[in-house]
Order: structure tokens, then sequence, then C-alpha cells
């Protein structure tokens, strides 16, 4: 019995043993935890609307929208009015206005657009767009997409190609346009970049679909006078001064926006206020904080490499709010945003214990991000009713729209009838640190420092990573030693 | 079937000898290392089954017949003796084992003998690696083994360490070894947060529980883990109790560190000089710069500045000096049927830098039993505890090297406040070591459960199944005075866990037949790990005093993942040795991984290998003498490569938050056919022995070839998408491998010498044409080594002008002082062409003597750190003493361009700061003293032994930075970045020179 047994075990065992060789296969299908495969993610509406939400994010990113788009202008414009006192490799290049083709903020700048573009793309398929029922959804979607896809590329051609100019065929290149989704790595092709007058076409319509069929209120997001006002600053930097005044006078006469009664309450908002035509959102835990990195110097808060010269202060009216400064005798190293009460402030040495006169206007990781404001609108009015020559468009004359801004201010109204170089001041006193000093001076044709308004190097490089990539794509001269 | 060397050593020549019925032999047995009595040493009469064993003394009784004449005394670790009996008191010394050939070799799934392996498997001494005062195992083995390249990143404790094993075989996938602890693979990835430095899962293995480690090195060897085996296999498995009497061990160190390098900074005097004359150079009209007086800007630098009242050496603020205290407590022992391994460690390390610390607990038991004739089981496992004080990355302001950038003229302490002065050029990180702690626990498991069952005469059935159990939590508190922390102080707490198990079941099957061996393998494996994760951080506490998120004002990020990967493998081995000359051994394996699409999920990984042993061929015994050992073996076959991240061939979307709004976003696309990374490898060895195998060597060639990279594949931007993951590409590794040990001396003198060099050559071969680079710095090009340093060619500095130079074009002397138009070109390599060690055990009576260099060279390092540090004063960091020699006046001759404040002259990057790295490293030095028996005996301990030793005792090097064993890879890495990085340095913390003292304790 007892030999039958052990047999018998041995048996069974050598049964089990093989058995426990073949292993069931489907073990190895994992499905992922926090994401969802591409077939999901536009499938429904609500997906739909969420990857809109993400194309918002995208545009918020640091180097686009977020901070980038900002520097790359005050730095290229800066001459003896800001310094750049950091560390930070990418940015010194820039500020020297020496780029290389491997800039860091560059390369960033280039794939956060493009992806930007693609999210937009992937939203106007005709498919997708085919999933939403209801028609204010659809041209809501279809409308936000455009908006984003409009001015990321208003902002790349402007980076990248050289100025766009008045009554040419603008044939100098700009950036490659694809209009199609990216849904698999076949869609990845190569495109050559497009000249700039083939760039502004394309924005424009983008845009122009956009004000059309955006609502005039929509939350936080895009709307109607959103896309207004980004047109009025796209014909403005191509001198189509009537088309600029005239979306300028929609946004300011239509738009219900009213200034805020102090220019520094414009800034470091955690909500959106009456000025506040088009803003991106930050929190405490969903947040591009980099202006506040780069310009801020308190409490917690910036490595101040964005030093403000007195030069600089001292061009302001002493009665103007914008060219206030909190001196050191007035700031405390526990001071946060809240307690400047000034446009400018002596840094307190946040992180790099960088001193000297910072702007107030970034001073708060967590605020939102004012891309287009009221005043602005005001002044495109003023500067484009200026020079068309043509009919004056809207309620006021330049030197009204002017006073209001300076009103705001406390500084002294003109009384009589401003200048050109007045209005182009008031732009500064008004705009500046917002990322718009490198525009205007290559729309007025101005030198910056030593270079002419269209140096190469005043243009950013194509990145060496899609130069290597793309062997359609021509390198701007400059960076090719030309 | 194994042939036993019997040696005599020793004859005891007897006295007139008085024959009896039975008589009494008596004796002690001594070992010749410590002439220490051995224990349990079996003592047998030749030829009958009668016999004892020697006592906790080495002394035995044994009685014998008449007729008896030989003595057998046999002990696990010793050579056999056999012993005439001629006399009544018999003493015998025994001598440890040394037969290199004859030792076993743990592969996978079984056994080898030395002498029989037809792969390439190098063994790595593990006796005495817990003496060694670090904190890592891999660390304690650098040097010692051929074609096994290991560089520690940094001196910080506990990061992970760089492992390659005949050169890089990918580019982005992983290229770290396989490691196997006890047949399980055990996780290795870093699971730390990705703002610090990566984190090494193999610190928490505990160096004194470690019985071997072999590296399988050839696919012959390493193909029997397929997929996963391109990088080679690192085998570890723990001690084992042994049967007889309990022994316990004890084991203690204690020592102090330093760093093993410094810079020479500039003092006040020097400072001052340096920066009037930067500040006097570009000032115009009283303008420094066009933009301030000197003495307005000197002053923006702290309001010490310009002036000498302080002289302070900052460099010596980041340092402090290092303990290490480890302890070691083990016991062994066990029955026939029932052996055990027991062990507690401990190490209590403070580091060099300051705010670095380590202190590890664990326990380990393993256990063996003999259940039945034909059934045997097992447990191993241990615990431990880990917990790192760390300090933030080497790029950040808050790291205590970058002390080094504050001027001299600061003080560290404000005379004022009497506080740490908070006006220092930079962020003083002292602020950091005082209100801000960063921790890291981690939580180890390595447990493994195991039952053979001898099914047939020759057959036997395992099942083993194995946990690795990861528990690591991050967590950081920042005062509110600390960088960034205002205005009321950050607070995170991260934790990952990595469960991950195995269970493996297969045959061996193993039979002689007149002269033919065989031995079979097979069976299957899967293999389970699985990632949960989640991180929060807060900020906003009411004092510094409320340190944990529960405190906190807001949330400010917070998120959680989970992970997995499977393997479902299938394997088999056939070796074939045929009249104790030829082998062959023929092996494959069948893995299947969730890491790839449906249609390319599986994959076959065979190899071949062919060995013939030529000593023991007729023709070969007139030179026996000479050469006694001569095998030739070669090896051919495929591995494959797994490492990339989960999930890498799906098309995804993610969630985001933009603002408290719900989004989603597209991050991946779809890759359906990604597959594995396979490498062919083929090698050529010679093993031999000379003078009866008092001196062996191993002579390798390999050519490893890897197609079908798993290559993260650049996308035009414009896609939307920077890459893919796809199957494209190759490279290969080439090289030659040499080892030899020689017994140079036996005996009571004992000096044995092993030296190890390798030569690796590493090619990619395409990328389709593109230059793919994560730093500008370190690229990967067709035709170069993977990392190659492109960059603008430093070419001094003009005489006339000081203004700095460069290559206009590569290969042409012409010269330019405009950066921008000087070409980028290759300059170098972050490869070594060779590496190797030396090391030499010397001992006599009691004292031992040993000590391990390593070298590594023809490698290029490109200190970063140089455009701040070594900048000709173009700010007011805080520059190396060599700076002094800039550029003065027309005529001047220097490397050291003018000193241009606020210029870049010669300050970007460029070849100016790339520099040999090739070092020659005293990695271990150490005398030790074991007590004699006399006194051992009334301590009433079986063996007692102190020791000293010093690690890193010095470095020759003609590298101008901390260290050359350095690389800082950045944040927010990736695999492919890992692996494209390579010799850089950004204020990255030096190795340590320890001294230590211990002792070890048996009874």
């Amino acid at each position: 019995m007892k030999k039958i047994k052990f047999r018998y075990g041995k048996g069974l065992l050598l049964i089990f043993s093989i058995l426990t060789i073949f292993a069931c296969t489907e073990k190895l299908d994992i499905k992922p935890k926090q994401s969802i495969d591409a077939e999901t993610a536009l499938n429904s509406p609500e997906n739909i609307k969420s990857t809109l939400v993400g194309a918002y994010l995208e545009a918020r990113s640091t180097s686009l929208f977020g901070s980038y788009f900002n520097e790359y202008s005050e730095l290229y414009a800066a001459t003896v009015d800001l310094r750049f006192i950091g560390t930070y490799v990418s940015h010194r290049e820039l500020a020297t206005k020496l780029a290389s083709t491997t800039n860091g903020n560059v390369e960033a700048t280039w794939v956060n657009a493009y992806q930007l573009i693609n999210k937009c793309n992937l939203l106007l398929q005709e498919n997708v767009l085919a999933k939403l029922k209801n028609d204010d959804d659809k041209e809501l979607i279809e409308g936000e997409a455009k908006f984003l896809r409009g001015w990321v590329l208003f902002e790349m051609v402007r980076l990248f190609g050289q100025p766009y100019k008045k009554g040419d065929a603008n044939s100098q290149d700009g950036v490659p346009l694809l209009l199609t989704a990216t849904n698999d790595v076949a869609d990845a092709i190569k495109v050559a970049r497009s000249s700039v007058g083939q760039c502004y076409t394309q924005l424009i319509s983008d845009l122009t679909r956009a004000k059309a069929i955006l609502p005039e209120e929509n939350g936080v997001y895009a709307t109607s006078f959103a896309a207004s006002a980004v047109l009025a600053r796209v014909y403005l930097q191509m001198g189509d001064f009537v088309n600029a005044a005239t979306e300028a006078n929609n946004v300011i006469q239509n738009g219900g926006f009213s200034l805020n009664s102090t220019p520094l309450e414009a800034f470091n908002n955690r909500e959106v206020t009456t000025e506040d035509i088009f803003m991106l959102q930050n929190n405490a835990a969903s947040n591009t904080s980099t202006l506040s990195v780069m310009y801020g110097s308190l409490n917690g808060v910036g490595r101040g490499d964005y030093d403000i010269q007195k030069v600089f202060l001292d061009q302001f009216d002493p009665l103007d709010l914008r060219g206030m400064f909190q001196g050191e005798p007035d700031m405390q190293s526990s001071y946060t945003i809240t307690d400047v009460t000034k446009m400018y402030y002596f840094g307190v040495g946040g992180i790099a214990n960088k001193k000297g006169r910072k702007t107030a206007k970034w001073g708060d990781y967590y605020a939102n991000i004012p891309l287009i404001r009221l005043a602005e609108m005001y002044l495109i009015r003023a500067e484009a009713n200026f020079e068309s020559g043509t009919a004056q468009i809207g309620p006021n004359t330049p030197t009204q729209d002017i006073n209001i801004v300076r009103t705001r201010a406390l500084a002294p109204v003109y009384l009589v009838n401003v200048t050109r170089q007045q209005i182009r001041d008031e732009r500064y006193f008004e705009l500046c640190w917002e990322g718009h000093r490198l525009h205007d001076l290559k729309r007025w044709q101005l030198d910056i420092g030593t270079y002419t308004y269209d140096a190469g190097n005043l243009i950013l490089p194509i990145p060496f990573r899609e130069m290597e990539v793309n062997d359609l794509l021509i390198q701007n001269p400059w960076y090719l030693g030309l | 079937m194994k042939k036993t060397l019997f040696l005599l050593v020793f004859f005891l020549f007897g006295v007139t000898l008085v024959y009896s019925q039975t008589r009494q032999i008596t004796g002690t047995v001594t070992s010749s290392d410590d002439g220490v009595g051995i224990p349990g040493v079996s003592i047998v009469v030749k030829g009958t089954t009668a016999g004892t064993s020697t006592d906790s003394e080495g002394k035995y009784k044994i009685s014998v017949q008449a007729d008896a004449t030989t003595l057998v005394f046999s002990f696990i670790g010793m050579k056999a003796q056999e012993v005439a009996i001629t006399s009544n008191v018999i003493d015998i010394v025994m001598e440890p084992e040394t037969r290199e050939l004859d030792e076993v070799v743990v592969v996978g799934y079984g056994t080898s003998i030395k002498r029989e392996l037809t792969g390439s498997i190098s063994k790595v001494e593990t006796k005495g690696l817990s003496e060694i005062p670090t904190s890592g195992f891999e660390s304690a083995i650098q040097g010692k083994t051929s074609g096994v390249f290991i560089e520690q990143g940094s001196g910080k404790l506990g990061e992970s360490i760089k492992m390659r094993i005949r050169g890089s075989s990918s580019i982005s996938a992983n290229n770290q070894p396989l490691y196997v602890v006890d047949g399980v693979p055990i996780t290795t990835d870093n699971v730390g947060a990705s703002s610090n430095q990566p984190t090494s899962p193999l610190a928490d293995l505990t160096m004194s529980d470690v019985e071997s480690m072999q590296v399988l090195k050839d696919a012959s060897a390493a193909a029997i883990y397929g997929s996963r085996a391109s990088n080679g296999v690192v085998i570890i498995t723990t001690k084992r109790g042994k049967s007889g009497e309990t022994k316990f061990n004890l084991n203690y160190s204690t020592g102090v560190s330093e760093p093993s390098r410094l810079m020479k900074w500039l003092n006040a005097d020097q400072y001052i000089e340096l920066f009037n004359e930067a500040m006097d150079n570009v000032t115009v009209d009283g303008l420094v710069l066009d933009w301030l007086p000197k003495d307005e800007l000197w002053a923006d630098q702290g309001k010490w500045n310009g002036i000498k009242e302080y002289d302070v050496d900052w460099q010596k603020e980041a340092f402090q000096k290092g303990k290490i205290n480890k302890l070691t407590i083990s016991a062994s022992g066990g029955n026939e049927k029932t052996k055990f391994y027991a062990a507690i460690n401990h190490d209590d390390i403070d580091g060099i830098l300051r705010g670095n610390g380590m202190k590890k607990f664990g326990g380990r038991l393993n256990l063996d039993q003999v259940a039945t004739k034909r059934f045997t089981f097992g447990i191993q496992m241990n615990l431990n505890r880990t917990e790192m004080e760390r300090v933030e990355n080497d790029n950040a302001f808050a790291t205590p090297l970058q002390l080094v950038a504050q001027s001299p003229l600061t003080p560290v302490i404000d005379p004022l406040t009497n506080e740490l002065n908070t006006n220092t050029i930079y962020y003083n990180s002292l602020i950091s070591l005082r209100d801000s702690y960063n921790n890291t626990i981690v939580y180890r498991s390595l447990a493994n459960v195991y039952g053979a069952y001898n099914i047939l005469k020759d057959l036997t059935f395992r099942s083993e199944f194995g946990t690795d159990i990861l528990d690591q939590r991050e967590k950081g508190f920042f005062g509110r005075k600390t960088i960034g922390a205002g205005p009321a102080g950050e607070a995170s707490n991260r934790s990952v866990r990595v469960i991950n198990y195995n269970w493996e079941n297969y045959f061996s099957y193993s039979k002689t037949f007149n002269t033919h061996d065989i031995n079979l393998v097979a069976g299957m494996s899967y293999q389970e790990s699985n990632t949960v994760g989640s991180n929060v951080e807060g900020k906003g506490f009411p004092t510094d005093d409320f340190q944990n998120i529960a405190s906190a004002a807001e949330a400010t990020a917070f998120s959680s993942w989970e992970n997995g990967n499977n393997y479902l493998s299938y394997f088999a081995r056939a070796n074939y040795k045929l009249a104790e000359k030829y082998l062959f051994s023929l092996n494959g394996r069948v893995d299947g991984s969730s890491r790839f699409g449906v249609d390319n999920r599986f994959g076959f990984f065979p190899a071949v290998s062919a060995g013939w042993i030529i000593s023991s061929e007729p023709f070969m015994e007139g030179i026996k003498k000479q050469l006694s050992f001569l095998k030739l073996r070669t090896s051919y076959g495929l591995t494959g490569n797994s490492g990339i991240p989960d999930y890498a061939h799906l098309a995804l979307y993610q969630g985001v938050n933009y603002a408290g709004r719900n989004g989603i976003e597209p991050t991946q696309l779809q890759s359906r056919t990604l597959g594995w990374e396979k490498t062919t490898q083929f090698d050529i060895g010679l093993d031999f022995g000379l003078f009866n195998n008092r001196i062996t060597a191993e002579l390798d060639y390999y050519y490893k070839h890897t197609t079908d990279l798993l290559l993260y594949k650049t996308l035009p931007a414009l896609s939307g998408y920077e890459g893919v993951w796809s199957n494209f590409g190759s490279l290969e590794n080439k090289g030659l491998e040499f080892a030899i040990k020689s017994n140079n001396f036996t005996g009571a003198f004992v000096w044995t010498t092993d030296f190890n060099i390798a030569f690796n050559v590493n090619k990619v071969l395409d990328v389709d044409g593109a230059e793919i680079t994560p730093n500008s710095l370190n690229y990967v090009i067709e035709g170069q080594p993977i990392g190659v340093f492109k960059m603008k060619k430093y070419a001094g500095v003009d005489p006339d002008n000081g203004d700095a130079l460069y290559y206009l074009n590569a290969g042409s002397d012409e010269t330019t002082n405009d950066y921008n138009l000087a070409e980028m070109q290759i300059v170098g390599s972050p490869n070594p062409d060779f590496t190797g060690g030396l090391s030499n055990t010397l001992s006599y009576k009691g004292f031992d003597f040993s000590f391990l260099i390593n070298f590594v060279s023809g490698n290029m390092i490109y200190r970063d750190g140089g455009r701040y540090q070594s900048a000709n004063a173009d700010w007011f960091d805080n520059q190396t003493t060599d700076q002094m020699d800039r550029w003065q006046k027309p005529g001047d001759i220097t490397d050291v361009p003018q000193a241009r404040l606020g210029s870049s002259n010669g300050t970007k990057s460029s070849s100016r700061y790339l520099s040999d790295g090739s070092y020659l490293r005293l990695r271990n030095i150490s005398l030790g003293y074991t007590l004699p028996n006399s006194i051992v005996k009334r301590l009433k301990v079986s063996s007692l032994r102190a020791y000293v030793s010093v690690l890193n005792l010095f470095t020759l090097t003609n590298y101008q930075g901390w260290d050359p064993e350095v690389n800082f890879t950045g944040t927010g890495r990736t695999t492919q970045n890992s692996n494209i990085i390579q010799g850089q340095d950004f204020y990255t913390v030096p190795q340590a020179r320890t001294y230590s003292v211990g002792i070890n304790l048996s009874f």
C-alpha cells in the first residue's frame, strides 16, 4: 500500500509541476491607471471638452504665454532699462541677444507651441467636432481651439520670422503651418516653413472665425472679445490701423470692461478683474510661476534676475503711479507682494539675494497671468487712430484715449494733442514687462541698442533638435553665420 | 566526476609505533589562516565509516583499529587532507581551498564549476566586503572584476551608481544590469522624487549577508535571463548555515571621513584684486558695464563686499567630519536536517557633506530544511530599514556645495544679527541645513521560499516564490527662511511602494554515463511588479514648529500613480560534457512582457557555447607542469532589453489640472509594433593556469551588436510630440578583458595578486542620421561612442587683447574670438578606453594586509560648474585660484582670458571646461591582526581579528574639479538622458576618504 501511494504521489507531483510551467498569458495585458487611451479620449463630449482645457494648460506653459513669450520680448528689447543679472544660461544668451540653436528655452517654446497647435488640431478634426451634439458646444470648442491656435501662431511668427512689412508680399520665412492633427506616427510629417504672409493669413482666419463664433461670456476661457483684442494686436503689428482701431474699439465699446482703479490692481490677482480681457489661470496647486520667479525678489518668491534700472524709472512723471518706487528703507525681508504698494520695489532677495529695483507686476506665484488688459485696447485705438490718417474710429481722440490711461495712473493728462512719441512712450509706461516691447520696437522700426530692428539675431533660431529631424526647415540666416 | 587534487601539506614523522588492537589518536586541527582551532572538522578512517569531528577548540580524539593506516580530514572551504597514522598525536593545519578552477559558480537556475564554464562569468571576491567602510556594496567591488565599470556619480550617500557590463548597449532603454538576489530579479529603478538625484534601491542590500556575487557577461551566461540580459546579470546569493555548532560572528568598525579631494578657491585679497580688475576692464566713463559705479556694484553684492573685513573659506562650510559605524552580528549553524543563518546589521553614517547621512537597520534569516530524503525546502528573508538624510540636488542653491560660490568677503554669521548671514551673493544654503530636512526612509524586504523535490534519482523539481517589497517615503520640510519656502514654509510628503513578486518552477536533470555528462534545466517564471505612489506638498505653516502637511494652509501639489509590468517566461538549458574535455551548452528563454504591443510581446533568446579543456588532452601531458590548465571557450547568443517605461507602446491621454479645472491631454503616440531590443554577442575566451594553477588567468574578446534599439525616436515637434518609442537603429560594443590571479607565495607567508583590465569600444551605428542631445554637450552621433562631447573648441587666449579664442572649424588651426562663429565639433568621449584594478593580499602569522587600486583611463569630464567657478571673474561667484593666471597685458601667454565682469569672455560652454577624467585610486587599504590561539582561548572566543582600513586614501588624476569619479545627470531624468549624459560635473560632491578601525570576533 505504502509503495503504491508513494508512486501516485510522485505522479501527481510530476503532473502538478508540469502544469505550473504553463501559466496564462493574459496576465501580460496591463491597462494604465492614470491615463486613458486615445480612442476613448476624443470619443465623448466630456472628454473633448476636457481636451480643450488641456490646451489652455499648454498655452499657460512657461515656454509659451506663461512666461517666455514675455521674456523673449523684454530681453531682446532690453538695452539700458532692464538688466539680466541671473545665472541661467538660456536667459543670459537671450539677454545678450546671442542665442544659440540649442538654447533650451527656445527649444521648449518650439515644442510646446506645436503641442498646443496639435491639441487644437485634434479638436478641430471634423469627426471630433461631429461628436458634439449641441451646436453651441461645437462652435464653442471650434472657436476656442482656433483662438488658441491663431494666437500662438501670431506669437511664433513674430519671434521666429522677420517682421511683417506692410504692403509687402512678406515672403520671408515664418513658421511651419501644420493644421492637421497627429493621431499616429504616420501623421508626424515634415513640413517646411511657410512665409510670414501665409502665417498671418492663417492666423487672421483662425482668430476671425473665433471672434465670430465665440460667445461674449465664457468664464475664464476665450470670448469673442478676447479674439477681437488679439486681432487688434495683429492688425497693429501689420500696420493695418483701420482694422486695429476697429477691433480695439469693439472691445472697449462693447466688452463691458473697465479699468481697475490703480495700475497695480491689474496684477497679482487670483480672480478675474474688470480690466481683464483674457488671463491665464493659476492657483496654489496648478501654476506657471516663472514670471514671478524671474521678475520677483520677495519673501519666498523670485530670483530677482530682471533688474529694472533707475534710468527707466526717471522717465516717469513724479506723480505717475506706474513709476513709483518702494525703496530699501520701506522694504523688509519678510515682505510678500501684499506688502508692496508701489509699482517698483527694492528686492529683498527671495532666492538669489538679488537686490535692486524689481517690478511689482509679477510677484505672486499663484496669481493669474493677465495677458490682455483693457488699457492696451485704449493704447491700440489711440495709436491706430493717430496713424491711420483716416476717419477716427470710436468716440475718443487719441489724446482722450491716452489720457484715460494716464488718469488712472494719476499721471498728469495731456492738454494738447498727443504726439506720436507720447503715444509710443505711453505704451511703454503702461505695458512694460508684459511682453510688448520687442514687437513695438520692430513695428516702429527702431534700433535696439546697436542692432537694427530687423537684425538677424533679434529673431529666434529654429531649434537644433528640430533641424536634426526635419530637413525641410531652413535656419534663420544669422544662426548660420550669415 | 570532479577531479580533486589532494595536497599533502603536512607530514608528521613518527616515533616508534606500538601496535595493539585499537589505539587512541588525539590532536588539534587549526587553520593556516589564523592558527585557530577549527571546530567541526570531520575525521574519518580511510576506507571505513568510523569517524569523529573536532570540538569547539579544534581538538579531537579517535579510536582506530590497529590496521588503520590513514586519516582523512575534511572541512568545507578547506583542502581535505589524508594523513598517515604514524603517531598517536596528529596535529593538522588545514589550508583554505584556493583551487580557483574548482570553485562553485552560481549561474542562472543552478550552479557550475568554474573549470567547466563555457560562458563568461566573473565571480567577485566577497570576503572582507563587510569590512569596507562604505554604505553600498557596489562601491566595494569597484575595480575587482574585469569588464564591469562602476561609477559612483557623487559622494552623497545612497545615491544611484552607474554599472556597465561590457559597455552601454542601449540609447533610450535601461543600461544597468539585471540583479538577481537569491533567485529573484530585484527592483533596481530609482523611485525617488525626480527633483533630486536618483536613489539606489541597491543601497538597501546588506554587504555582510552576501555569500557570493557573480557577473554574467556573455550571451551564453546571460541568455537564460533572456529579455533583460543584454546588460549582463549580477547574481547574488546570501549566506547559508552549515551543520555544526552554532557560530557567532560579530564585526564592528568605526571610522571618520573627509573629502577625498578639495578645490582651491580665492582668498579675500585675491578676490578683491581679481574682481576690481574685472570691473575696471569693463568700466567706461566711471560706469561698470555702462551700468553702475564700481563701489555701488560691490555694495550690490552684499554689504561686506569690496572691502576685506572677513576672509572666509566657504568650501569648508559645506563639509563636515564624516563618521561611520558599522555593526553586524550573525549566527549560523544547524545539523544535517536544519541549517540556519541569522544576522542583524546596523550602519550609522554621517556623510562628508553637511546634512547628508544614512542609517541602516536590518535583519536576515535563512533557513534550509531537509524534510525527507527527497524533499528539501527553505526560506530566506530579510527586512531592512534605510534612512537617508538628504540635501538638494547639485544644481540647487540650497545644496551645501554651492556655498563655494559665495564671496570670501562675506561672513558666515551676520555680526549684526548673530544669525546666518542672509546678505550673501547667493542664497546661504546653511539656512537650509538649519531650517529644513529632507529624509528618505526605505523599508525593504527580500523574501524567498523554495521547495525542491527529487522526483527521480536524477530529476529534481524546484519551485521558488520570491518577493521584493520596497516602500520608500520621502518627507521634507523647508522652513520659512529657506530658499523659496517663504513666507510661511513648505512641506512635502511622498510615498512609493513597489511590490515585485516572482514565481519560478523548473526541473533539473543530470546524468552521467561513461564519459558523458548531461545536465538539463527547463522551467518557467512569472514576474509581476506593481508600483503605487502618492505625493502631496503643502505651503503656509503657522510657525516653523509645525512641519506636517496637516498644518499647511494650502496644498501646492497632490498626485498619485500606479504602474505595473509583468513578465512570463519559459527557459531551458542543456549542458553536455564529453570525456571531461569537451563542453557544450545550449540555452534559451522565451519571454513575454506587458511592456510591448500584443504582436511583439514574446521574444526568443537562444545562446550556444562550447569549451575545450585542452590541458586534458594527452598531447598536453608534457607541459602539464608549466601549463597546468588551458581551456578555450566560445559563445554566441541573443539577449534582450526591455528597460523602458511601462505602457510605452500605447497611445495615451492623461488627466491634467488647469487651476482647478479638469482637463486631459495627449502624452504619447502609439507604437503598435514595439518589441524587444536585441543584442547578439560573440565571445571567445581562453582560461589558463600555470605552475599547478598557482597563476590562473582569463582572456576574453567579445563583440556585442545591438539592433532594433528601443529608441525614443525624435519626431519633428511639429507633430505635437517630441518622440515615439520605436525599435530603430543599432550600436556595437567590442572589447578585450583580461584577469589574472597569482598566488605568489603560499604557506606561512601568503601573497596573492589579482589584476584585471578591460577595454571597451562603444560605437553608435545607426540612429537615422539625427544627432540626439539632452543637454547640448553629450551627443548620440552615428560613428561615435554614446554620449560623445560635442561643443565649441577652446583655443586659449589671444596674447594681444586677452580675448578667449575658439577654433573656427574642426581640423583647422584658424581661431576666432566670436563664439558664435566657431563650429561645434567632437572634442572627446566620456567613455573610458580601459578600466581595471589591482589588488594584493598578504598575510603572515597573524597579520594580513591588502590593498585595492582601481583605474579608469581615457574618459573626458565636462566640468559644467566651471562656467561659474573658473570664469575669469565673469560674475561675483568666487573663483578657483587658477583664474589668477588671467591675461593682464599684451604679450601675456595664458589659458585664462582677461577678467571682464559680465562679458562672457570665454565662459560659454566650450572645451575650456573639458578635461581628462582618467584616474588611479587607492580604493581600499587595510591591515589586520588575528590574535594567536593561546590568547584567544583565554578570552573564550574562537577567533578575534582587529583591523584598520582606509578607503580612497589617494587619487592620482589631472582632473581639475573635486573628483574624477563623477556624474551629474541633472534632474527630471529620463533613462535616455541618464544614458547619454555622462562625465558631467556640476558642483558634484567628491567621494569620501574614510579611516576606520574594526574588530571581527567569532565565538
